[in-house]
């Protein structure tokens, strides 16, 4: 049975393309060195047109419209520019009614878009540019450690990666009091608006939670900073093998982007944290096939999130609740066993 | 496929003939995996051999979907002992004495996201409603709409498109001989945004309107614009037209994935150019069926994937398809969790479960769509979710069908049979029996119909190859590749809970006899195992109709067996749950129980 590989503890080189939907201007060279929070790239991502009928501005026939536009495709126009003419006795005219910049000229028809600030898209990791896309951003790489997530509320940042212990909420105060500055925090429960509200108004640069409550998800999304949620929605006990992995991350510095999770293009939210080059461990295929001694995580309840080895394959095994799949036994740590269908497990490394 | 396999379509006999008998490899490029299957004929019938599953390459990090392509007919080499690729990586084609080889390729294709589709037309009722139900046809998502009795002016429509950035834009509006001028304008105004467009990211323009237009529209605006060209699908006022553009907009959609997915060429030309969307294969073969059938009822199929919800009914051949893929099992349902509508979803429930234990549920599936209910929780919440979207898809797709084929201001489906039902969650239901409530729950049929199941998922492979090898189709469908659920009767009248509503009476093939008699708010199963047929008489009370022609009048089918044998529902159309929670679990468990358990 093939089942998805993600990363939670793995050296490796990381590869991630940061492009525009729309053209703009590249801010980058090939070669450079960027942080994760650099802009690579901006344009205007969300264009407003204005449509100017240069005929019946001028009075004149369409045919001889263009004769009297003065401005070519692409110039930058101020708002009360002459577009076209003067024509006639009344010396008529048409004036752009903005700034911006003509980028369309169709018969009769001059369309302005309209001046507005600029978007932008940042690396989304630390690395070197190694290609760029005409007009619409650049290929960063690097070598590092990759934590990957399941959800994300579309922000970046960078901030030293530091673990709530326990009890967060209780503990959010004190934790403010004591050196969450510029922090990516890892906080293992977080079970009301209020726990969420509180950690966001802590000086931190980010949040990784183990699991979202459904009812967050809107408060998650309408943060200034990066969230990503690690294993799933609900209220998830955190398991000890995943908190043993994460602990490689301890006060490292590392770039949090939690970009939405896109499952056509399998962009993922994930923090990274870079190690020199050459230290790369050897990287499974995106999908591969489970077998016994695989490192492997529960997708379902009731073991959701929970990090176990096979120890062994089984054929088509009746569920609980009737259902017949194949099936694999896992151990997980604490020598706790359970028979898990296949299609509920990921390899993790 | 017992019923309808048996009356094979002119030009499509004879299936046990088989004077030159082709092999045929079938590969399904999905989303999350490539499948590939090898038909051949065992002993003068075409069987399914074997079939091979590896990951989909199309995306990151591999972004070439050739290497899983290769990948999938190397690992089905092995598992049949056959050589399909030679040592150079090619396809052996035809096939060699020596056995190697295969003489047939056809393939769907599901990777990739759905197609982003702007449709435009003059009026919102008319033309574009039209357009909305054509772009619904294929495997797109979320729709920008343009016409011209918007609020929107032309400067902010064209915003709108590129803001949407659409892979492919439907125009649609006035009659044949009707409006020209203002189709025109609309044309215009999509030609001006596809021009704000850089060259080789502007969308193709499907033109399904006035056809009197169609040169002035090449004159001046196809040097700037890739334009197809459809018969109008709306003719007139008061009838729609999809026939050709329906095919028109799967041909689209395979070229534009083409152009978006790398490595699909080679395929592509072993498949002469006929890759297939996967969003018609189900509409292919549900087609096929209809056009074996007898033209008084209509063939229905259903398919509840991860990515969407597919229904597909055919009218003495004329297909209405309507690809959901906001109905998906593991798509993102967010939308679900608004109060109003999880009620709605709830109320499918067959037992207690926290709510937000199921939110949850909901949206892990989203993130793990392959995964599988592994609690009796998880499992009554997968089967409350997809009698939820069977429901919505089939209340969608009652409004796509044609004013001729539907019951006017009826909220129930027309008489259809048989009813073809794809998909893991219901293959994979723990008992037949639920899989069959699920169904019925969902559909709400009417009348009398058959439920064939497609246990293998094959339905879609089979689809693909109908349109060049319609014997291997017939052949296979008509093998125990698929499961013949059983014979539903639907009786449909109005009176109260309890009171007898029909009289039925089974005679088999013994000439046993089985009497029953149907109250309003029941369902119950005789048994009648595959394969084997009997009488069925229908004595239909307080002017019942059981689909023989109309209310009170009843007759004698010849039925066939199958799993749940012969059901007959009687608990209204449409089915109406007790408003109690406690009593519509218990109600759950007596319907079960009825089936079989």
């Amino acid at each position: 049975m093939l089942a998805k590989v993600s990363y939670i503890c793995h050296v490796t080189t990381i590869r991630r393309k940061r492009i525009l939907r729309l053209p703009g201007k590249v801010l980058v060279r090939k070669g450079q060195n960027v942080d994760g929070i650099d802009n690579i790239a901006e344009g205007n991502l969300a264009p407003e047109h204005v449509i100017l009928d240069i005929a019946s501005g001028l009075g004149v026939p369409r045919e001889n419209t263009k004769l009297n536009i003065l401005n070519r495709k692409s110039a930058q126009i101020e708002q009360g520019d002459i577009i076209a003419g003067p024509v006639g006795t009344p010396k008529r005219v048409v004036r752009s009614p903005c700034d911006g910049r003509i980028v369309l000229i169709q018969e009769h028809l001059v369309i302005l878009e309209k001046w507005s600030e600029p978007s932008t898209i940042k690396a989304g990791l630390p690395g070197e540019v190694v290609e760029l896309v005409e007009n619409r951003g650049a290929v960063i790489e690097t070598t590092g450690i990759i934590l990957q997530g399941v959800w994300g509320n579309g922000n970046i940042a960078s901030g030293t990666f530091r673990s709530v212990p326990d009890n967060p909420e209780e503990r959010a105060l004190d934790t403010k009091e004591k050196s969450c500055q510029d922090s990516i925090l890892f906080v293992r429960q977080c079970k009301s608006q209020t726990a969420l509200a509180a950690f966001a108004a802590l000086p931190i640069h980010g949040l990784i939670l183990y699991s979202l409550a459904p009812a967050l998800i809107t408060h998650a999304m309408q943060l200034p900073i990066p969230v990503m949620v690690l294993v799933g929605f609900g209220q998830l006990e955190p398991d000890q093998k995943t908190l043993e992995l994460l602990t490689a991350y301890e006060e490292k510095k590392i770039t949090l982007n939690a970009e939405s999770w896109d499952r056509y293009t399998r962009n993922l939210p994930e923090a990274v944290y870079p190690v020199p080059a050459g230290e790369e461990e050897k990287t499974p295929a995106e999908g591969a096939y489970l077998a016994p001694y695989q490192q492997v995580r529960a997708l379902c309840t009731p073991h959701i999130g929970k990090i176990g080895l096979i120890e062994k394959l089984v054929g088509p095994d009746t569920l609980p609740n009737g259902v017949r799949a194949p099936a694999a036994v896992v151990r997980f740590s604490g020598g706790n066993k359970a028979c898990l269908p296949l299609a509920n497990l990921e390899i993790v490394v | 496929m017992p019923d309808s396999a048996q009356n094979i379509p002119e030009g499509k006999k004879n299936p046990d003939l088989m004077v030159d008998a082709r092999s045929m490899l079938v590969i399904n490029v999905g989303e999350i995996i490539t499948r590939a299957l090898l038909f051949d004929s065992v002993e003068n019938r075409y069987r399914l051999l074997g079939q091979a599953a590896v990951p989909t390459t199309a995306a990151a990090p591999v972004e070439n979907a050739a290497a899983g392509i290769r990948s999938s007919i190397l690992q089905l080499q092995s598992i049949i002992g056959r050589r399909l690729l030679n040592q150079n990586g090619t396809l052996i084609s035809p096939s060699t004495t020596d056995g190697s080889g295969v003489d047939q390729v056809a393939a769907t294709l599901s990777a990739g996201p759905p197609l982003k589709i702007a449709a435009a037309g003059l009026l919102d009722e008319v033309s574009l409603a039209s357009a909305k139900k054509l772009a619904r046809t294929t495997f797109s998502g979320e729709m920008e709409t343009i016409s011209l009795n918007t609020i929107k002016d032309q400067a902010a429509q064209i915003d709108a498109i590129l803001q949407f950035l659409p892979d492919l834009v439907i125009v649609a509006g006035g009659t044949d001989q009707g409006a020209a001028q203002s189709v025109l304008r609309l044309f215009e105004t999509v030609h001006l945004a596809c021009k704000l467009i850089p060259v080789e990211e502007r969308p193709t323009v499907l033109f399904a309107g006035n056809q009197n237009l169609r040169g002035e529209i090449i004159d001046r605006f196809r040097s700037t614009l890739d334009i197809q060209f459809a018969t109008n699908i709306r003719p007139t006022m008061d009838t729609e037209d999809f026939s050709v553009s329906q095919k028109k907009i799967a041909n689209i959609s395979r070229r534009i994935q083409l152009k978006k997915i790398h490595g699909l060429v080679e395929l592509d030309d072993w498949t002469n150019g006929r890759i297939v969307p996967s969003s018609s294969v189900l509409g292919n073969i549900i087609q096929f069926l209809s056009e074996a059938r007898t033209p008084k009822k209509g063939v229905l199929g259903i398919e509840i994937g991860a990515s969407a919800t597919t229904v597909a009914a055919a009218f003495s051949g004329t297909l209405t398809i309507s690809v959901f893929p906001e109905l998906g099992l593991g798509s993102d349902l967010t939308y679900l969790l608004e109060p109003e509508t999880f009620d709605k979803v709830t109320r499918w429930l067959s037992m207690d479960v926290p709510v937000d234990y199921m939110q949850a549920y909901i949206l892990n599936k989203h993130l793990y769509p392959s995964s599988i209910p592994a609690t009796p929780d998880d499992l009554a919440i997968e089967h409350a979710l997809t009698r939820y979207l069977i429901r919505t898809a089939i209340l969608k797709n009652i409004e796509a069908l044609s004013p001729n084929h539907r019951n006017s201001g009826q909220k129930y489906f027309p008489p259809v049979e048989p009813i073809l039902a794809t998909g893991s969650v219901l293959s994979q239901a723990p008992s037949k029996a639920q899989t069959l409530l699920m169904l019925l729950d969902g559909l709400q049929p009417v009348g009398a119909t058959t439920f064939v199941l497609d246990p293998y998922q094959s339905a879609a492979a089979l689809g693909a190859a109908a349109e060049i090898n319609p014997t291997l189709t017939v052949q296979v469908l008509d093998s125990n590749a698929f499961l013949h659920m059983g014979t539903v009767i639907s009786p449909v009248g109005e009176s109260k809970t309890g009171t007898p509503i029909l009289r039925a009476e089974l005679i088999d093939g013994d000439g046993h006899e089985t009497r029953v008699e149907i109250k309003q708010g029941t369902i119950l199963s005789l048994p009648l195992a595959t394969g084997h047929t009997a009488q069925l008489k229908l004595h239909p009370l307080h002017k019942y109709d059981v689909g023989m022609g109309g209310p009170g009048i009843g007759g004698t089918l010849l039925v066939k067996g199958g799993e749940s044998g012969i059901v007959i529902d009687g608990r209204g159309r449409p089915l109406t749950l007790p408003a109690n929670v406690e009593e519509r679990y218990e109600m759950f468990h007596k319907w079960l129980w009825a089936l079989g358990g």
